[in-house]
């Protein structure tokens, strides 16, 4: 059976058809739980997030614009919540890597993953701003223009966010003797 | 070559944007230049590291609890006109911009009390922001403010609600409750200060508790640190 494609099943959810919205959690549930979890590195608060990503835009779904693409909405609502909960997170304005949960879990310690640990200590160690780039384009693959959709950014703000976010990544896994 | 210009070639490269100007430019670069070629090297690993993290399925249950968590009411559509703009929606977008811009500004700035809106003994001109923070996600949003004068404490809160939202701020064991905040027809923001009597700067932490009807909808913390 062929896959219909997101604007339609937006269609079907606006008309009423809550198997189309099902349709849509199940495509990117997946894509929208990791953005959150490597924005917050915790995975309750990841499911929390998504969670809350799909029901704003169930309840918003009338204010959404068939002009952009449906993901980058999407991955729009994601990133703000996944701020909102970093926000809340952290009152006393401390690093966001000296709040979050970010200790091995028993399996990572048991692969002794440490490049992967590095990674994620490092990502958590850059700004929310500079964050939110990366894991849209390295952990979801999104091109820069969607990045840009999702964000409301210029494409040339985007790379420029990147590159910065790669040298100082760069820096911190430097540091940690990553590399 | 510059160390930016140097930067701005090894960043091209790696997003797939090179010319085949640039592409010579660099080639000879790494040449010439090992220290080029070493940070190259580790950003493109960089890159293949941040690409190899990938993605990990999450819990099986997590599509059942969004769907059992969706209201019953079918979405309300609004209807989107690609013809061209009329003046109308042209002055509204010139609206929107201006209340952006102001939005904007006050979040650079921070959320500052008018002097109407200050309870007890604050002197409104003298106000410094200790601590700020983001509250709500849902039924209503906003920031929560702790400021600080010469006569004490005061928290801001600046809130969107649907509901009325009361506001229960516990701090250095002393209760303070603010009642029916929030304008839920129109919803739109408002702003209350109250003063913390008897609060001190003495490295506490400020507790905030918004409850819409029974149910608390929202917590969050304000430090206030030790004062000088």
């Amino acid at each position: 059976m062929k896959e219909e494609d997101d604007p339609a099943l937006v269609l079907r959810c606006r008309e009423g058809d809550r198997d189309a919205f099902e349709q849509l959690v199940i495509r990117y549930q997946k894509p929208v739980f990791n953005v959150a979890l490597r924005m917050l590195r915790n995975r309750e608060d990841a499911l929390d997030v998504a969670q809350t990503t799909f029901l704003k835009a169930f309840e918003h779904l009338g204010d959404y614009d068939p002009a952009f693409r449906f993901y980058s909405w999407l991955y729009r609502i994601a990133i703000n919540e996944s701020l909102n909960a970093l926000a809340l997170r952290k009152p006393r304005g401390e690093l966001d890597g000296n709040t979050a949960d970010d200790r091995p879990g028993p399996d990572r310690a048991a692969e002794g993953d440490q490049v992967l640990e590095a990674i994620e200590d490092a990502l958590m160690r850059i700004s929310p701003e500079l964050r939110t780039v990366t894991v849209l384009r390295h952990i979801t693959q999104l091109s820069y223009e969607d990045i840009g959709e999702a964000l409301g950014l210029p494409e040339k703000t985007v790379k420029s966010r990147l590159h910065s976010a790669r040298e100082r990544l760069r820096d911190h896994l430097r540091q940690s003797g990553a590399i | 070559m510059t160390d930016d210009e140097r930067m701005t070639l090894i960043h091209a490269e790696l997003d797939g944007d090179l010319s085949s100007e640039q592409r010579a430019d660099l080639a000879r670069l790494l040449l010439a230049d090992p220290s080029t070629r070493a940070l190259r090297d580790e950003l493109r690993g960089l890159c293949g590291r941040l690409d190899a993290v990938g993605q990990v399925e999450p819990p099986p249950q997590l599509k059942d609890s969004i769907l059992k968590r969706l209201p019953p009411s079918v979405p309300v559509v609004t209807t989107y006109r690609t013809t061209s703009l009329g003046r109308w929606r042209l002055a509204a977008m010139v609206a929107g911009l201006l209340i952006t811009g102001t939005i904007v500004y006050e979040t650079v700035q921070g959320p500052a009390p008018g002097s109407r809106e200050t309870a007890g003994t604050m002197a409104a001109d003298a106000l410094t922001t200790v601590d700020s923070v983001v509250v709500g996600n849902g039924p209503f949003a906003g920031r929560a403010s702790l400021y600080r004068d010469k006569g004490g404490l005061a928290v801001g809160l600046e809130v969107t609600a649907t509901e009325p939202v009361d506001v229960l701020i516990e701090a250095a064991g002393r209760s303070f409750r603010i009642n029916g905040l929030g304008s839920p027809s129109p919803a739109r923001s408002t702003r209350q200060t109250v003063a913390l009597p008897g609060v001190r700067m003495q490295g506490q932490d400020i507790e905030l508790s918004f409850v819409i009807g029974e149910r608390t909808v929202s917590r969050a913390t304000l430090h206030a640190p030790p004062g000088p």
